[in-house]
């Protein structure tokens, strides 16, 4: 395991009498780095928005709401000094955390050239945006079904040319 | 809610979080049937805090596991197609189900849980030789400070895996529980990931699936900050409890106990499914 720096995304240098499977865990060493201090600054920002929201709350008697505000509403909120805007900033936040973190694992599979992990972790992506975007029932669902098949023969493809 | 409720919200997440911490269930399989049956709340607005509690308890656990490289992020990627996409359909099914059937499923998942705890296959550490065929690129390996050594493995019926974590996604976006109860089993007794590259991986991957369920539920108004707010900080005390108490309780000597509680949840949302009020619900 190198100790890479976490913004640094770059393979380390090989070590020349390591067996294959760990070559290419070993090429992965900075994204694990990088993945892991994301997750780490996303829950602390996360945590710190949570508590600033419930001390707004405390402090200006501003109850908290009963359903968080819809997308659109949230940054407003937030600009008005609202305690529940906060909150729901808070919790969209930490809703978010995981989706960068498929950005960032989809970022790393490009730069080792890992093209086949790097497209299924940008179809997941796609599968977490249609599932916000495409609103219809069952055309959305369909898009999402679709966009998962494509990802899964994307990656078990790979195993006619190797094989 | 008031602020009692909200302490006792808390407390309850922090008891679940203990309890799935030392389970390696996640809290949301605890959560939401206590929330269910003690506080009487709405099961869907439930389900959707216990999808944003799990999220983040994945984010906040993965950090241990990729530290330690057994997060097999390949694999990760490879499930979350499918769990993602079936967390997704479950989600879309359970926001506009009837409340009787989400308790129903609900029940029967808690009812697996406690079998497999009661009736558990001897966890295996597959490994292979560091030259073994792989052909999706799914082979990885890690240091184990237990074992002393790298632990090399390449994942076998990947297909299979596949397919059942599209079933596994399917429940969890339903339940807003996070699969691992699932997803753990399937990889490493089917596909022959180690238990710690198994573990690893599932926690990093439901992290993703609960959020595919967290923004269905969040989009049609069923996140209740004033639930939320209270889960997340007890689960996250709980949790931190629980990984302290795992060090020092045998976990597999509680079992048992444990089962019988979830037997017990489960009987009782059968209870409620079939519309019969229980006498200490709210």
């Amino acid at each position: 395991m190198s100790d890479h720096r976490p913004t640094d995304l770059r393979p380390p240098t090989p070590d020349p009498t390591a067996s294959p499977l760990h070559l290419r865990q070993q090429e992965l060493d900075p994204v694990y780095a990088a993945l892991r201090a994301l997750l780490v600054w996303g829950f602390r920002i996360g945590a710190a928005l949570l508590l600033l929201g419930i001390a707004l709350s405390a402090v200006t008697g501003e109850p908290l709401h009963q359903a968080a505000d819809p997308f659109r509403d949230v940054v407003p909120a937030v600009l008005a000094g609202k305690a529940a805007g906060v909150v729901d900033l808070a919790i969209l936040w930490l809703m978010t955390v995981p989706v960068l973190a498929v950005i960032l694992v989809a970022a790393g599979f490009a730069r080792i050239g890992d093209w086949r992990y790097a497209v299924a972790s940008a179809l997941v992506l796609a599968t977490l945006a249609a599932s916000t975007l495409v609103t219809g029932k069952g055309a959305g669902i369909a898009v999402i079904v679709v966009i998962s098949a494509v990802g899964l023969a994307t990656v078990l493809a790979g195993r006619h040319r190797k094989g | 809610m008031d602020l009692l409720l909200a302490v006792e919200v808390g407390l309850v997440a922090a008891v679940a979080a203990v309890l799935g911490s030392m389970l390696g269930l996640g809290g949301g399989v605890f959560l939401v049937p206590i929330l269910t049956l003690f506080f009487g709340i709405d099961p869907k607005l439930a389900v959707g805090a216990s999808a944003v509690v799990v999220a983040t308890n994945s984010v906040v656990g993965s950090t241990v596991h990729l530290k330690s490289h057994f997060t097999n992020l390949r694999l990760a990627t490879l499930f979350l197609l499918t769990t993602a996409a079936g967390a997704i359909v479950g989600a879309r099914i359970g926001v506009d189900a009837d409340v009787r059937l989400l308790l129903g499923v609900f029940a029967v998942v808690l009812l697996y849980a406690a079998v497999s705890m009661i009736v558990k296959p001897e966890a295996r550490n597959w490994e292979v030789p560091p030259d073994a065929p792989d052909p999706y690129h799914l082979g990885a390996t890690y240091h184990d400070p237990a074992a002393g050594h790298e632990i090399a493995y390449v994942p076998e019926r990947v297909p299979a895996g596949a397919a059942i974590g599209a079933a596994a996604g399917v429940i969890s976006g339903m339940l807003g529980v996070g699969g691992g109860v699932v997803m753990v089993p399937v990889m490493n007794l089917l596909m022959r990931v180690p238990m710690k590259g198994s573990v690893g991986t599932s926690v990093y991957m439901v992290g993703m699936t609960s959020v595919a369920t967290a923004f269905t539920y969040y989009a049609r108004g069923k996140i209740d900050p004033t639930l939320v707010v209270p889960a997340l900080i007890g689960v996250f005390v709980g949790g931190q409890l629980g990984s302290r108490l795992t060090r020092r309780v045998r976990a597999q000597r509680l079992s048992r106990l444990f089962a019988l509680i979830l037997l017990y949840l489960s009987l009782s949302l059968l209870v409620r499914t079939f519309g019969i009020p229980l006498p200490w619900s709210r």
